[in-house]
């Protein structure tokens, strides 16, 4: 096996790099592992053939000139044509598709650790794009058989959300429900009802947790009332000031000539979202938002709106902050008569 | 040139601001269910006053009663008149409602502070 290796490392020189080098290394290693374990590596390699077509090439080939110490793949050529592997890829590929249910479970059961390592190894090297490419889909191959796993660990809770709630909670007796699993404290009651009633009470409870971190100060309040209390007047003292501010913008902006009684809201908002058409096209498009009174002015220089964004905020809603904002901006420069 | 009188005009033109600066709002977080009512109700009555201020003067008359329970249901009434839609919903609904729209207005307030701050500059 070692010859081989070297061999391989002797053709490949000339279009890998080191990294790549140390790889084919730590691969081999590791598929010498697992072939003393499993005896399963050609089927492996097949696998890996039917679950991403577009694995990397490289990466792939190693695999293939690996375990093709093995088999009858050994004669192929090498080298950087991917062509020739491609060919050897599809072939495989045709041939082993019946198989992949089984080779799937050998695989979650022995290769989970090798798609994994392989994925820490990989992020510690150079990337190249290809690269980057495999290593998401391996990735996500190790999620999904870790999303698998976790699932089948929860299966008898039923509920993976409650699992902190079991560990916080000290156990005299448990019932099954519906969908919620909650574990009852010493000398409380177990009937359903109150089970049920208990596991509303700690999702609220939760709930007010989170709201405890959102509101400042609430954390010196005690107390459900309290905690409310807090909540309401930090609600009613955000929508003041928006308020307020809301009217100070309104007032900032006087220039803005609105013929209000004419212009419906529906308007007034698909002005808004045709301001980028409006851009790119003629101002003949404004005649219909009395907004911009163009029978006054003698040109007005559309070019200034969007580029004319003098601060970078993220706006919530993505066009339309942007939109209105670049209409204040407007406005600001100021209308020539 | 005719410029329309700008008093009659303004205290439409606000309410015309705190419509759009609502709707941004609700358009800032659209899978919850206050910005639904909220979209809801700007679309179908636009020029109506989204009542900050009538909410404000209720909650401050307010008293606090005796036991716990009451008085909870009756703070979890006034959140309810607060968040957008939230006559409709019950305890729980409400506890998750009001964490993203206390969010969302915080993030409305950066962005009104910034356009301020823009036109003022």
């Amino acid at each position: 096996m070692l010859e081989s290796l070297v061999s391989l490392e002797s053709m490949s020189l000339s279009s890998m790099d080191v990294s790549v080098l140390e790889r084919l290394k730590w691969l081999q290693q590791q598929q010498q592992q697992v072939l003393s374990t499993t005896n399963a590596s050609p089927e492996l390699l097949q696998f890996h053939g039917t679950n991403n077509d577009e694995l990397l090439q490289n990466t792939f080939s190693h695999f293939q000139m690996l375990g093709s110490g093995f088999g009858p793949n050994y004669s192929m050529g090498f080298g950087p044509s991917h062509e020739a592997m491609d060919g050897c890829i599809s072939r495989t590929n045709s041939c082993q598709m019946d198989q992949a249910d089984t080779v799937g479970v050998m695989l979650k059961n022995s290769e989970e650790n090798i798609t994994i390592s392989l994925k820490n190894k990989r992020k510690s090297e150079v990337k190249t794009r290809e690269e980057e490419k495999t290593e998401k889909k391996i990735k996500v191959e190790a999620e999904t058989e870790s999303n698998m796993k976790v699932k089948s660990n929860l299966s008898n809770t039923e509920a993976s959300s409650e699992t902190s709630k079991q560990k916080s909670k000290a156990a005299s007796e448990t019932q099954k429900l519906d969908y919620i699993h909650v574990r009852a404290r010493r000398g409380q009651a177990t009937d359903r009802h109150s089970l049920a009633e208990r596991a509303r009470r700690e999702k609220i409870s939760k709930k007010m947790k989170y709201l405890q971190d959102l509101v400042p100060g609430c954390n010196k309040v005690t107390g459900r009332a309290g905690m409310l209390d807090e909540i309401i007047n930090y609600v009613q003292s955000l929508q003041r000031q928006v308020e307020f501010l809301s009217m100070k913008l309104a007032v900032l902006n006087p220039e803005l000539e609105l013929a209000m009684e004419d212009l419906s809201v529906k308007q007034f908002q698909a002005y808004f979202t045709n301001l980028p058409v409006v851009v790119a096209s003629k101002p003949s498009l404004m005649v219909d938002a009395p907004l911009f009174p163009l029978d006054q002015q003698g040109s007005l220089d559309l070019s200034v709106i969007n580029p004319n964004q003098a601060t970078t905020i993220e706006a919530p809603s993505a066009s339309w902050e942007t939109q209105s904002q670049s209409l204040y901006n407007t406005s600001s420069l100021g209308f020539q008569y | 040139m005719n410029k329309p009188s700008s008093q009659i005009n303004s205290k439409s033109f606000e309410q015309t601001v705190k419509h759009e600066v609502d709707m941004a709002l609700a358009l800032s977080a659209q899978e919850f269910a206050w910005s639904r009512f909220l979209q809801h109700k700007l679309l179908s009555s636009p020029h109506e006053d989204p009542s900050y201020s009538s909410k404000i003067l209720e909650t401050s008359s307010c008293k606090q009663d005796g036991k716990e329970g009451a008085e909870i249901k009756k703070k979890l009434k006034e959140l309810q008149k607060l968040v957008p839609g939230g006559e409709e919903m019950n305890m729980e609904e409400i506890l998750s409602e009001v964490g993203s729209y206390i969010v969302c207005l915080e993030l409305q307030m950066i962005v009104l502070k910034s356009l301020v701050q823009d036109n003022i500059s």
